[in-house]
């Protein structure tokens, strides 16, 4: 045991876990730390020497956000055994030489989830990055690609992984199904005239309202355990007006005095009985109706056109309304059965502080004075109305209903929006999936074969691998995989901070081996080609020129203010101190300005012969025949010309 | 040029200098003016030989560009608070696109365009940007969040008085890239180097609620300041057009029947050029649209990858069409909207104004009179009396029915009489029924491919040529959306098209899984305006869920718009997108504002495509705003019927009949047509064809439903229950 313990010192990483979003990242990250910590209870109870226990461990490590220069350095030295990270990272970690350590020694298995988000020029990039990766490991990992929804993936990861052959499919049909949710769904189309934005904050709310049955008597519930909405909307702009309207529906802003005089919003639609109205289907009829005596809709003409919210417990009663707030301006109060919106977006996530997703459905509640918004406080909230950040893999318990709105791309989309609902499996009030089509030409498609969404048919999705700008600007990288790995530090210039000169002298480094080793360099360029299967040798010596030019660029010698440092430590000097900045721009907005001027009067001269030639050319065409000849040959001169 | 070449021009000048002295001809004016062209080109030649010839030249352009990337560097970092790594500032300094992905979902383009910020003090100055990215969000007269969170606006400078915005702010390719015909223009596209950009600094900016241009900015408007509103910044998008510049095909392949007789061959184009041209941009503001044009296009070329559809149009079908009088009076209308567009901003009049200017049109040349054919249009046409009529009618209509309408007649009159000098007859029209036809099946095909490929209207464009549909990636260098919907286009296995019920009580839900069967399901008659033809001419409901399904929702309409729905009733529904166009049916009738409201809301069936079908939007060619007077589904529907015509048989007919077709085309349509309460049971009886039929064997193979939908055609007031039949 000892031999083996031995021999497996520097165990090579098992697995990089590539995630689409950083939310999924994160919920998966939290279950595979939880997973680990369950086996090392088990391994801690066997009676087993120390260093093999240590063994059994697993270390598995989060890279993705921005971690810190010390963080990213200890995640590497830790050798971790599986690395969670997304696409956005790796392509970072392949140019910079601290994660080299890990690659160095090679990589089991590269795991992809949600393989059918990785489509289009997107995807062509994501399969570059892991030929660059082929590239750059010893042996050759296995990869996985894991998708729900996705028609003939073999073809699909064969290209993403930039394999030579096809990938064996292994699936789950097998697997005994068990339906054990109910599910209702629902595609809304606006009438004409009506705008769609409106439809969508009026049918949330109803939607809402009407499932909760009083909104105020689940407060007290811990998070996982309320009723919860998410809201998907592709537009990062419609998601902010979205929110914006529907909490402004819902009197979520506070106020000194809780309205009594409601002339719209969810509280205008409650209760019939607070409409002073005549007619004979109100009164008696309605109570009939909430104890469930009379079929619902059959013969009130209020429910049908949309003004009686049957379900609905909340009144937005002046009585119910919550103090919020510390009081530093006043008594304000919001109500207590209003539904609460949160914008959530790829940005919100990225500066998101919480510990458990839960923390998503809180909401900050804001008094704005003037034009400053200040903040009062924060409050559960109900409803996430969320970009794609939110489309896969987050599994919180007690979504109800998810509400979509925007173009629908495909069944396989819709499929996943959905699937983040009821994942507990709700049997009884079930998931309820509300559609709402704007007048885009796929939506309206689907809203005419809905039942093509509900049961969704698989399809493939499009990649195109060979894409020659991603090609090029992979192979360009590439070169700099190169230096990271020979340990050549030019891409984590922040170094910069403690050693000026290390840096200039790594980028000296850099050049001389792009100078030196550059057969050697072009070789690697062309085994990432080779293992797109497109090689292309303008391609690869293209790749290196202009990376060498950049350094050049970078490592060019600037003198200010009477020192001399090389361009890229200029930079970084001017990144912490102004005066500095402003000094180079100067300096070289002075040298483009000199440069410019000689450049324009360099123009103005070929727009003048130009001008002369062209004045000659039709002089000539008006005279007659016997100068018609030398008319051509102006005209061929000028062709040559041009 | 070296200076081999400037001696040799030097050398032809002297010659020409001698001829010109020794020529006896030559009358003095002539001569002197060729002397002072001889001499301003050798004093030009002498500085242009120097300078070009001057390796330093060359080095200087070289150097200015470095001096502007590292200017560019010092920028970007201005944006960055805490630089650490390498790709946060690189990027910028290296050539496109040999450089760093800023995001993997970004594409690179070889293209760049430089959006300019002057006097942007203590902010970036200039930003690169992608030039197809830029064309499509940052392009002149458009807004964006994009920078510093705050609006920004890409210049135009003034464009009110003619609705062109002459892009001198801008730096533009000092020759054009390429160039494209748009009706019957030739327009040369520029590439823009750079875009100048500016800060909009009103969250609620004043507007000209005539023109839609922006107060304070660099538009203005000469029209009078009392009548722009504070309002939100109005949207916009690009008009755009591709045209295709160059291409290499490659496989080509032939589709299954009934489709080889839409589109005879689709080729796969494994490399194509195309250019991209952004004519000018639509603004929309108190429901009011502008369209203003550039001068010039601006554009960008990209390689890419693309999917060729020859499509077959018989002259027989177009020629068929001439006895349709409805429709060819909606395709006259469409055209002389075509033809009023092009020449209001001549006149200095927004686009907004079209509908009531056509509106006076329809009702004084007599479109709106049933029955009348092309020859009767024409001739009406032809005498241009009704000029004066439609003068008065489209003010007469616009002092009704728009809050504010400042057409002067002194204008109006000069438009009507520049379209009255269009020649109008039926060869014009069947041209204008084919171009027609060929944008439907555009949009038709580009809705196929998304829904084959999963992609979204995006991520694929479109070309429309003479007789050819080509579809492309819309990312310079593919994105193989074709390339799918190429490898998916067509299949061994028997076709099949719409939702089939193969046996009661069991669900089965069908999805097209080839393109072909997306595209043909696009081509049936759309149930939801079946539905409404078959409403509004008071015939029994069928019995499908769809049809069903509308038939309450117009039933509950009507309970509101009871006198809206007679008037269709009374007029025919084919009679609806005429009558829709502006007030003038309501001008005719009286009607106040909001009575004239609601009739056109009604009006709006569908005819010549609804969202539900055809309609694309801004991703349309010719823009949101114009969209309707290109496309038709009207038109899509009788080719429909046409191309299956030799396919379709009655229900009734024999056995035999039908197995010759099938064994020949592999398919066959069986149709059964109800139009009296007598045959009402003719659908049920179609049905029990269908069962007796389905399993059948025909020379080892089997007869199999295929689909089925309910057809109401527009030139007959009959429901035709339809369903295919395919061998398998």
């Amino acid at each position: 045991m000892r031999a083996y313990l031995s021999s497996k010192k520097h165990v090579n990483c098992s697995g990089l876990l590539v995630f689409p979003r950083n939310v999924l990242a994160q919920d998966q990250l939290d279950e595979l730390k939880s997973l680990a910590q369950l086996i090392q209870r088990q391994v801690e109870r066997l009676s087993l020497p120390s260093d093999f226990k240590e063994l059994l461990n697993f270390r598995i490590v989060r890279d993705f956000g921005r971690p810190g220069r010390e963080e990213l350095a200890s995640i590497y030295e830790s050798r971790p055994d599986i690395i969670v990270t997304n696409t956005e990272a790796l392509k970072r970690r392949l140019m910079n030489p601290v994660p080299h350590q890990v690659y160095r020694e090679g990589i089991d298995f590269v795991l992809y989830d949600e393989i059918h988000l990785y489509y289009g020029l997107h995807g062509a990039f994501v399969a570059g990055l892991n030929a660059r990766l082929k590239t750059l490991v010893p042996n050759i990992p296995v990869f996985v690609g894991m998708s729900a929804t996705i028609a003939k993936p073999e073809k699909h990861c064969q290209r993403l992984f930039a394999l030579q052959t096809r990938p064996r499919l292994i699936d789950d049909r097998e697997d005994i199904l068990q339906r054990w949710v109910v599910e209702h769904h629902v595609i809304l189309k606006p009438r004409a005239g009506r705008p769609p934005l409106g439809v969508v904050v009026d049918t949330t709310s109803c939607l809402l309202h009407n499932r909760r049955d009083g909104v105020a008597n689940i407060r007290h519930l811990p998070a996982e355990e309320r009723p919860k909405t998410i809201c998907f909307s592709g537009s990062l702009d419609t998601t902010g007006r979205w929110t914006i309207d529907q909490n402004d529906l819902e009197f979520f802003e506070p106020r000194a005095i809780p309205r009594q005089d409601f002339y719209r919003g969810y509280p205008f639609y409650y209760i019939p009985a607070s409409r002073p109205d005549s007619s004979p289907s109100f009164g008696q009829a309605c109570i009939s109706c909430h104890d469930g005596k009379d079929v619902i809709c059959s013969f009130c003409n209020y429910y049908r056109a949309g003004g009686c919210w049957w379900f609905s417990q909340d009144s937005g009663n002046p009585g119910s309304w919550v103090r919020i707030g510390g009081g530093s301006f006043g008594s304000l109060h919001i109500p207590n059965d209003n539904i609460r919106s949160r914008r959530l977006t790829a940005q919100e996530v990225d500066s998101w502080q919480g510990t458990s997703i839960y923390d998503l459905y809180r909401t900050e509640v804001f008094h704005f004075i003037g034009r400053n918004r200040i903040r009062l406080d924060e409050v559960d909230a109900d409803n996430l109305i969320a970009t794609n950040v939110l489309e896969v893999g987050v599994d919180f318990r007690g979504i109800r209903e998810i509400v979509m709105y925007g173009e629908i791309q495909s069944p396989a989309t819709y499929k996943q929006k959905c699937g983040r609902g009821a994942r507990e499996g709700n049997t009884i009030d079930g998931l309820f999936v509300m559609t709402i089509v704007p007048p885009m030409p796929l939506a309206n498609f689907y809203y005419r074969h809905f039942w093509r969404l509900v049961n969704p048919t698989l399809s493939p999705v499009p990649l195109e691998p060979s894409n020659p700008d991603s090609l090029k600007s992979h192979a360009f990288s590439s070169v700099l995989d190169y230096l990271a790995r020979r340990d050549i530090n030019v891409f984590n210039v922040i170094e910069i901070r403690e050693d000026e000169v290390g840096i200039e002298e790594e980028f000296e480094r850099a050049l001389n081996v792009l100078r030196t080793e550059r057969p050697s360099v072009e070789e690697h360029v062309r085994e990432f080609l080779r293992n797109t299967g497109n090689v292309d040798e303008t391609i690869v010596a293209r790749a290196v020129s202009e990376a060498e030019k950049l350094l050049i660029d970078l490592s060019e010698d600037i003198e200010l203010e009477d020192v001399k440092k090389k361009f890229v430590n200029w930079v970084f000097t001017g990144s912490r101190d102004p005066h500095v900045l402003r000094k180079l721009r100067e300096k070289i907005a002075t040298e483009y300005d000199s440069l410019s001027g000689y450049v324009q009067s360099t123009t103005d001269i070929e727009r003048q012969f130009n001008e002369a030639l062209e004045a000659l050319e039709r002089t000539l065409v008006k005279l007659d025949g016997s100068y018609a000849e030398a008319s051509s040959e102006i005209k061929r001169l000028t062709e040559v010309n041009s | 040029m070296n200076r081999d070449r400037a001696v040799e021009i030097q050398k032809l000048l002297d010659k020409l200098k001698v001829a010109a002295r020794s020529d006896k001809d030559l009358p003095i004016e002539k001569f002197s003016e060729l002397f002072q062209s001889i001499q301003a080109l050798e004093g030009s030649l002498a500085n242009y030989g120097a300078t070009v010839t001057d390796p330093k030249a060359h080095v200087d352009l070289l150097a200015l560009e470095r001096a502007r990337r590292k200017l560019a560097v010092i920028e970007a970092l201005e944006g960055v608070k805490n630089p650490s790594y390498f790709d946060e500032f690189a990027a910028t300094l290296a050539e496109h696109p040999y450089a760093l992905p800023k995001a993997l979902f970004e594409p690179q383009g070889k293209e760049v365009v430089t959006i300019d910020f002057p006097n942007n003090l203590a902010r970036q100055q200039f930003h690169k940007e992608r030039t197809g990215l830029a064309l499509a969000i940052l392009y002149p007269g458009s807004f964006t969040y994009r920078y510093f969170g705050v609006p920004i606006k890409i210049e135009t400078g003034q464009w009110s008085q003619t609705l062109v915005a002459h892009l001198r702010m801008h730096t533009l390719s000092p020759d054009p890239i390429f160039s494209l015909e748009r009706n019957g223009r030739k327009l040369d596209v520029y590439k823009p180097i750079t875009l100048r950009a500016r800060q909009v600094d009103e969250v609620n900016p004043f507007i000209c609620a005539n023109c839609l241009s922006l107060a304070g900015l660099d538009e203005g408007c000469f029209h009078s300041p009392q009548v722009r509103r504070p309002h939100r910044l109005p949207s916009s998008s690009p008009i755009t057009q591709n045209q295709e510049l160059r291409r290499e095909e490659g496989k080509s392949i032939e589709l299954r029947a009934p489709l080889d007789r839409v589109i005879s061959t689709v080729t796969r184009l494994h490399s194509m050029q195309v250019g991209t041209a952004v004519l000018g941009f639509e603004r929309s503001a108190f429901n009011h649209i502008t369209i203003v044009d550039y001068d010039p296009p601006i554009g960008v070329i990209m390689e890419t990858k693309g999917i060729g559809f020859k499509i077959n149009v018989p002259d027989q079908f177009l020629e068929s069409l001439i006895h349709m009088h409805s429709l060819v009076r909606d395709v006259v209308t469409q055209f002389l909207a075509e033809q009023i567009s092009d020449r209001l901003s001549e006149n200095g009049m927004p686009s907004y104004h079209l509908e009531p200017i056509l509106s006076g049109l329809i009702h004084s040349v007599g479109l709106d009179q049933q029955d009348a054919g092309i020859e009767t249009i024409a001739q009406n046409f032809a005498r241009r009396d009704w000029i004066d009529d439609a003068v008065q009618s489209t003010m007469n209509e616009g002092a009704a029915y728009y809050e504010r309408f400042d057409v002067q007649q002194r204008r109006l009159r000069p438009l009507y009489e520049a379209v009255a000098r269009i020649q109008l007859d039926w060869p014009i029209i069947r041209n204008q029924i084919k171009a027609i036809l060929l944008h439907s099946l555009a949009h038709d095909l580009l809705i196929a491919g998304c829904i084959t490929s999963g992609c979204l209207p995006i991520d694929l464009e479109y070309i429309i040529k003479d007789n050819e549909i080509v579809l492309f990636d819309a990312t310079d260098g593919g994105n193989g959306v074709t390339e799918m919907i190429f490898d998916f286009c067509s299949s061994e296995e028997s076709f099949k098209v719409t939702e089939t019920e193969e046996d009661i009580g069991k669900e089965k839900i069908y999805y097209p899984r080839h393109f072909d069967e997306a595209f043909a399901e696009l081509l049936l008659p759309c149930q939801q305006g079946v539905a409404e033809r078959i409403f509004h001419r008071k015939m029994a409901a069928p019995d499908q869920q769809d049809i069903r399904n509308r038939f309450m929702a117009l039933e509950r309409q009507r309970e509101s718009y009871s006198s809206e729905y007679r008037y269709i009733e009374e007029n025919g529904v084919e009679n609806c997108f005429r009558a829709s166009i502006g007030y003038h049916v309501s001008l005719a009738q009286g009607l106040q504002l909001r009575e004239a409201d609601r009739l056109k809301e009604v009006l709006s069936v569908c005819l010549h495509g609804c969202p539900d079908c055809l309609i694309l939007g801004n991703k349309c060619n010719e823009g949101g705003f114009l969209e309707k007077y290109h496309v038709s589904k009207v038109i899509t529907d009788e080719y429909f019927r046409h191309i299956t015509e030799d396919i379709t048989v009655e229900y009734s007919s024999k056995d035999a009949v039908i197995e010759a077709l099938l064994s020949e085309r592999g398919v066959t349509i069986l149709s059964a047509v109800v139009s009296k309460g007598s045959e009402a049971r003719n659908a049920e009886k179609l049905e029990d064809r269908i069962s007796e039929l389905r399993g059948k064997r025909i020379a080892e193979k089997f007869v199999k439903f295929a689909g089925f939908w309910v057809d109401c055609p527009i030139g007959a007031h009959q429901i035709r229950y339809c369903a295919m039949v395919v061998l398998r």
